[in-house]
């Protein structure tokens, strides 16, 4: 039996809501069962669209369906169960930005590995844009269709390489030593 | 959509081995556990289970043992160039290979557990190319563990286990927004103890 069993799982699960139930109203107990709630809730409307996916009838594949749904595409992702790559989603998403780029401008993704994707703006000289909002876009697309995605450095256009968040950075970055 | 902070955070949760010592009992077979018990790395699932001695002396593919060596001298110091390319922003870190996601992955401890990310391999050469007891490293059950003081650094190689140990020590001592005096006490007691551990085993 593997340890993610749900079976094992609802064991550990009634461990631990034991032992918060024991906590009573402290602090902590309290942002333990918020936590759980907002989790559950999170996973609960997740449910509920795919119930509503599978339901409607429709031509497209029932896989494409649920992709196509942004909460679930995201819970998806973080799983690692999203069915396209997180290369081929961003590809995707910038290929659905071209035809709205300014004349001249154009986008290619150099690579995206370990949550750090690199992409290519070719901008020339004479193309009228503005540099900031160019990579705000971007950067939304690219967040949109793979939130895995934690930095992102753009060539080609000024101020390069924007650091999204640091994964798990502590509030202080202190000397434990 | 999950805003992209919430992803990392949801994601952290999800991936962070949990902290040992909180079971009374062998998550294997049930069995009541002592104090100080073995554990076993599922490597399916990346978690790092309590186990009785009975469960920890049969290994799988998918569930490894967690024994180790216990290496230190001087010799095998990193440099900052090395340690820089950890990325990490603390001054404790470790690094173990990962053979269900077949990479090296680095963590670090923070306020609320171990903190993970993905080592390139390219990294990962540059800091173990020179180092033979680092290449040697088993996988999912033995790390390296390294401390910078200053420009100063340490290395160890030791089960995996006593990392997450180490990380819990400093979760439960933490406090404020720098850890405070007793998380560097307690790291402090935790190297002391381990280099007394690694001369003992060379």
């Amino acid at each position: 039996m593997s340890v993610d069993d749900p079976v094992l799982i609802a064991a550990r699960i009634d461990t631990a809501l034991a032992s918060l139930e024991k906590s009573g109203e402290t602090g902590s107990g309290q942002e333990a069962r918020e936590l759980a709630r907002s989790i559950m809730a999170l996973y609960g409307e997740g449910l509920s669209r795919v119930i509503e996916i599978a339901r409607v009838s429709s031509d497209a594949p029932v896989l494409e369906r649920l992709v196509g749904d942004p909460l679930i595409a995201s819970l998806l992702a973080l799983h690692g169960l999203h069915p396209e790559s997180v290369e081929e989603r961003v590809q995707r998403a910038l290929a659905a930005m071209r035809p709205a780029l300014p004349a001249g401008v154009d986008v290619n993704l150099v690579s995206a590995v370990d949550g750090h994707a690199v992409v290519h703006v070719g901008c020339p000289g004479a193309a009228s844009v503005r540099h900031g909002d160019l990579r705000r876009a971007l950067t939304r697309a690219i967040q949109e269709a793979a939130p895995e995605i934690e930095s992102i450095r753009f060539d080609g256009l000024h101020d390069d390489l924007i650091q999204i968040m640091r994964p798990g950075k502590p509030l202080a970055a202190s000397p434990l030593a | 959509m999950i805003h992209r902070r919430t992803f990392s955070a949801l994601r952290r949760l999800l991936t962070a081995m949990p902290i040992q010592g909180q079971s009374a009992a062998c998550e294997l077979c049930g069995a009541p556990l002592s104090g100080e018990h073995s554990h076993v790395a599922d490597t399916s699932s990346r978690r790092l289970l309590c186990a009785c001695d009975r469960c920890a002396r049969t290994s799988t593919s998918a569930m490894q043992p967690v024994t180790g060596r216990y290496l230190h001298d001087r010799r095998m110091s990193i440099t900052a160039e090395q340690w820089a390319a950890l990325d990490v922003p603390v001054d404790l870190a470790f690094v173990f290979f990962n053979a269900a996601l077949g990479r090296f992955i680095v963590s670090y401890p923070g306020p609320a557990g171990a903190i993970e990310s993905p080592l390139a391999v390219a990294r990962w050469q540059a800091l173990a190319g020179a180092h033979p007891w680092a290449e040697q490293l088993l996988p999912d059950v033995e790390a390296v563990l390294v401390r910078r003081a200053g420009d100063a650094f340490q290395s160890f190689v030791i089960p995996i286990d006593r990392c997450y140990e180490l990380v819990g020590r400093i979760r439960t001592s933490w406090s404020g927004l720098d850890g405070g005096d007793a998380v560097r006490l307690e790291v402090d007691r935790f190297f002391a103890d381990l280099t007394t551990r690694c001369g003992a085993a060379a």
